[in-house]
């Protein structure tokens, strides 16, 4: 559904996007990275906001490079940070995305605007400004927006930066749902959002792909390279500078630390289960500071 | 375009709901008000609205013009920048849909501004009771205008906007309108006395003299037209401007349709551009070539001595003029020439402007003539011995339309179906002597700021003239300052000379002055009239000279040809536009009284006696001074002022004595001055004699 071929990309001197490939099939697929990696800009690339400079992409079978316009009419975007003029309501938002989708017949267009603000649980708020919405609601409205016209392509930037737990809950549950027949390439660095749902997931670091396959893949990685360690509280400081340490937490006068490494940092070094956020660690270990 | 739409409307509704846009609109109105509720109140506005109403447009236009190509600049880049812009872009919307429904839904703010300034015109003209044909002129002169200027300023800045990303477009905006204002600025508060004509061109507003070929008179109505097409070519250029922004917009963004068509629609939008765009050139440039030649020919040409026979009356001169199509008079006269030289005299100069076809000039007596320039050199069969006279005819055609350039371009010497006005100064029938009809210098260092100005002249005697208009082609009334007979008849003796005059006027007596005036400005006439009578009549009683003009000629707005700075021609029919009636309703009783005085600015002496005059005649400057002449006079400024301690004190012991004394003494010095003559006269040495005279008197 959409395929990258060596996508690269720069501004000015500094290359933001090196060498990409990637395939992506209908489903949840999960992009991966630390701030600056490159993640928004490959988004913004797909959503035809940025011009490729180099290689090649294809959405649903069109050229991006070629036939941005059929693309478009494919897509739902959720931007990073999704603004829209404070002084309209919810309903005449989606009205006004609507046409501009080219939902032109006004029944059409009602019939729709009401199904997606059904699906985003914001029928009762419709009339309300949208400058009185939490940030909950203005994310939901965010996902209406996107999934209105139902293409088949969505793509959705941090869509739970700022959420509640109970909101993200739920917005994960309407991820989870719309992804089932349709690609929804879902970027964040909320490791445990894209464990949730997605089957695929990519990483990206300093603009390359570091990692592309299944979540379990990315878990994977880091098969016995996760340890515990009890170590005397005093230690802890000491430890913290020689070891990979990925979590902690005090038990009495001890500090058991969860440590990543090649070998057991010590010799009663208890493995542990890898999670996919260790993966993920080891993967972008170069320039983190875990 | 259905999206095009949907994005306008929303739009739209958007910027209606902002508050701060409403606050703007009625910081506008308030304005306005700050303007127009002082001139209300206050008995300024001389039912002269439409000047004032223009005047201060022009300011609030260019200041309008620069906030709305910085709001241009600011729409463009949040269509460019912002998050929900950016959103847009993400849907199946074209270019051309997002850029042009952007633009026109703020464009449609411009408009608003624009409604709200001609229903503030509207209103302010229905309360002063203008005319409806005035009114209707005026508005829709005033929409178009300001309509397509503003909206020409808020594209281009929507363009930069749309080229650049950085704040450096709002700074060259800025910079570049201010460049603009400052250089218009010039030009109004006339300290520069020319600008290049092809300046015109480039203003995006027809302000005045900024758009028409020349500054022509008669009000907004002769100005619509070339207002018309310069705003036409305006428009063209707006929507050429915001095609070639189209193309720059985002051009790897573009639908296939975009980019088929792009480059043709800016051909097709350039065409009508250009073609507007050679008319107006075209139109600039021949009244340009019109204007420089005529100014190379006054420069050149005349023997600027010899301004008039002194020694000839003009007794008679009867006038047959019709205007058979616009720009165009064909006149018969006959006149009768008397020569008063005790030599017997075979030969006589006679002045018509050289733009005239001469077919013929005859008489009993006349020889032969030949033509240098304005000049007609005649010769008699037989010369004429003092007292006796002549009969001599002529038969002429031609255009009589004259272009000056003195604060702004004028023009004179206009038949148009909109109106006539010939003044003698334009040499429309033959006048006695060689005159010049036109003075002319160029600046060698600005090679457009030559200057053409017209001439004031004077004559030695009375004439009786008697003039028929046969054929009239405008729908207005004739009038002059001449006494209208039946139909467009004119009788009368004049020592000015005769004026034809068609158009909005009315003919009428105030106070004993004949004015021809614009039915709107009867009341201002009334005001002024009823302002300048007295100060005529107490300068006839203190120096036995009559100042009242013959008559006065009261222009409309937008009309602004005053024959040199005087306020009237030597005899007397004063030609008063607005700015000039705003000077004389703006002036203080001295200055007023200093501005009527048959005593020429011409040395410290002069200056002195002036002063003095003055002084004697105005109650509200006595007061203010305290009754202390001496303080008065030191305040003047007056050259060499210590040295006239001795004249000071003589007027001084005068004035204690009472007005009436001092007023003789003032009357004596007046009858010194006209037997010394203006270069001659000093005040020490008119005293000294006066003195001489009383103790002469004294002893006898």
């Amino acid at each position: 559904m959409v395929v990258i071929e060596e996508l690269s990309k720069q501004y000015g001197s500094l290359r933001v996007l090196r060498n990409i490939n990637l395939t992506m099939e209908t489903g949840l697929f999960g992009l991966l990275g630390p701030n600056g990696a490159g993640k928004t800009t490959l988004l913004r690339t797909l959503c035809t906001l940025e011009p490729i400079e180099r290689g090649r992409v294809s959405i649903c079978g069109f050229d991006l490079k070629q036939e941005g316009h059929a693309i478009r009419k494919r897509l739902g975007y959720l931007p990073q940070h999704f603004q829209v003029p404070g002084s309209l309501t919810g309903e005449e938002i989606l009205h006004y995305m609507a046409t501009l989708k080219g939902i032109k017949n006004k029944q059409d267009r009602n019939k729709q605007v009401a199904r997606v603000l059904e699906e985003v649980n914001l029928t009762a708020k419709a009339r309300q400004k949208v400058r009185k919405y939490s940030g909950g609601m203005l994310r939901r409205l965010g996902i209406a927006q996107a999934i209105l016209g139902n293409p088949s392509l969505l793509i959705v930037d941090e869509p739970t930066a700022g959420l509640d737990p109970t909101e993200r809950i739920r917005f994960r549950t309407l991820i989870d749902r719309l992804s089932k027949d349709r690609l929804i390439i879902l970027s964040t660095h909320i490791i445990s959002d894209i464990e949730a749902g997605c089957e695929q997931v990519a990483v990206l670091h300093r603009g390359s792909v570091a990692f592309n396959g299944s979540v379990a893949d990315l878990r994977n990685i880091a098969t016995n390279r996760v340890w515990e360690v009890t170590v005397p509280f005093t230690e802890y400081e000491k430890h913290l500078r020689t070891w990979k340490v990925t979590a902690s937490r005090q038990e009495k006068n001890m500090a058991v630390l969860r440590v990543i490494g090649d070998k057991p940092p010590v010799s009663n070094a208890k493995p542990l289960e890898p999670g996919m956020e260790d993966g993920y660690l080891i993967t972008v270990k170069s320039d983190t500071d875990y | 375009m259905s999206t095009m739409v949907a994005v306008v409307r929303r739009e739209c509704g958007l910027l209606l709901r902002k508050k701060k846009i409403w606050i703007a609109y009625i910081a506008y109105v308030a304005l306005w008000l700050w303007v127009i509720v002082p001139m209300e109140i206050e008995p300024i506005p001389l039912q002269l609205r439409g000047a004032f109403f223009f005047n201060r447009l022009n300011y609030i236009l260019f200041f309008a013009m620069l906030f709305f190509s910085l709001i241009g600049v600011y729409g463009a880049r949040s269509t460019r920048l912002s998050e929900f812009s950016q959103l847009m872009m993400t849907s199946p919307i074209s270019n051309g849909e997002l850029m042009w429904g952007r633009w026109m839904s703020q464009a449609i703010g411009v408009l608003l501004w624009t409604l709200f300034t001609i229903m503030i015109q509207f209103l302010w003209y229905q309360w002063g009771g203008v005319p409806a044909t005035q009114l209707g002129n005026d508005v829709f002169y005033t929409g178009m205008m300001v309509g397509s200027g503003v909206l020409f300023s808020h594209a281009l800045g929507f363009s930069l906007g749309m080229m650049g990303r950085g704040v450096w477009i709002y700074f060259l905006v800025t910079s570049g309108w201010l460049a603009l204002f400052w250089v218009w600025s010039q030009v109004e508060n006339h300290d520069i006395h020319a600008y290049h004509p092809m300046l015109s061109l480039f203003m995006p507003a027809s302000l005045y003299v900024w758009v028409d070929e020349i500054y022509s008179g008669w009000g907004i109505s002769l100005q619509l037209a070339s207002g018309l097409l310069h705003q036409g070519m305006i428009a063209m250029l707006t929507l050429l401007v915001l095609g070639i922004a189209w193309g720059i917009f985002l051009p790897k963004r573009r639908i296939p349709w975009e980019r088929k068509w792009n480059l043709p629609v800016i051909g097709i939008l350039f065409i009508p551009f250009l073609c507007l765009g050679f008319l107006r050139y075209q139109g600039i440039a021949s009244e340009w070539q019109r204007y420089q030649k005529e100014g190379e020919f006054y420069a050149h040409s005349i023997e600027k001595k010899k301004t008039s026979e002194v020694n000839w009356t003009l007794e008679t001169m009867k006038l047959n003029v019709s205007f058979p199509r616009e720009r165009f008079l064909v006149v018969k006269s006959s006149s009768q020439v008397v020569n008063h030289s005790r030599k017997k005299k075979g030969e006589l100069w006679m002045t018509l402007y050289h733009s005239f076809k001469i077919q013929a000039i005859t008489g009993k007596n006349v020889a032969s003539w030949s033509r240098k320039g304005d000049g007609i050199h005649l010769h008699f069969k037989k010369p004429l011995a003092e007292g006796e006279s002549t009969n001599i005819h002529f038969r002429y055609q031609g255009n009589p339309e004259r272009i000056w350039q003195q604060t702004g371009r004028v023009k004179t010497g206009v038949v148009e179906e909109e109106g006539v006005f010939l003044r003698k100064e334009d040499g429309w029938y033959p006048l006695l002597g060689l005159r010049d009809l036109g003075d002319s210098w160029v600046d060698k260092h600005v090679p457009w700021r030559d200057f053409l100005a017209p001439t004031v002249m004077s004559e030695e005697g009375r004439t009786t003239f008697d003039v028929t208009v046969v054929d009239p082609l405008t729908p207005y009334p004739f009038t002059s300052n001449l006494s209208k007979g039946k139909g467009n008849h004119f009788k009368g003796s004049s020592q000015y000379g005769a004026m034809l005059l068609a158009g909005h006027f009315t003919h009428m007596k105030i106070m004993g002055t004949n004015i021809v005036v614009p039915p709107e400005m009867i009341p201002s006439a009334r005001k002024i009239i009823a302002r300048q009578q007295p100060i005529w009549q107490d300068i006839k009683k203190q120096l036995g000279t009559s100042v009242q003009p013959e008559a006065i000629l009261f222009l409309p707005t937008g009309y602004e040809v005053d024959p040199g700075n005087e306020r009237f021609t030597d005899q007397g029919v004063g030609v008063w536009g607005v700015q000039r009636l705003e000077q004389l309703m703006a002036e203080d009783e001295g200055t007023t009284i200093k501005g009527w005085l048959p005593v020429p600015n011409h040395s410290s002496d002069t200056q002195f006696f002036r002063a003095a005059i003055t002084w004697g005649m105005s109650r509200q400057l006595r007061e203010q001074h305290h009754n202390r002449l001496a303080h008065f006079i030191e305040e003047q400024g007056v050259d060499g002022i210590d040295g006239q301690k001795k004249v000071i004190t003589y007027l001084e012991e005068a004035d204690k004595h009472g007005r009436r004394v001092y007023q003789e003494r003032i009357r004596s010095l007046y009858q010194a001055y006209l037997r010394q003559g203006n270069d001659d006269f000093t005040m020490r040495k008119a005293i000294q004699r006066l003195e001489q005279k009383e103790r002469g008197g004294h002893k006898g």
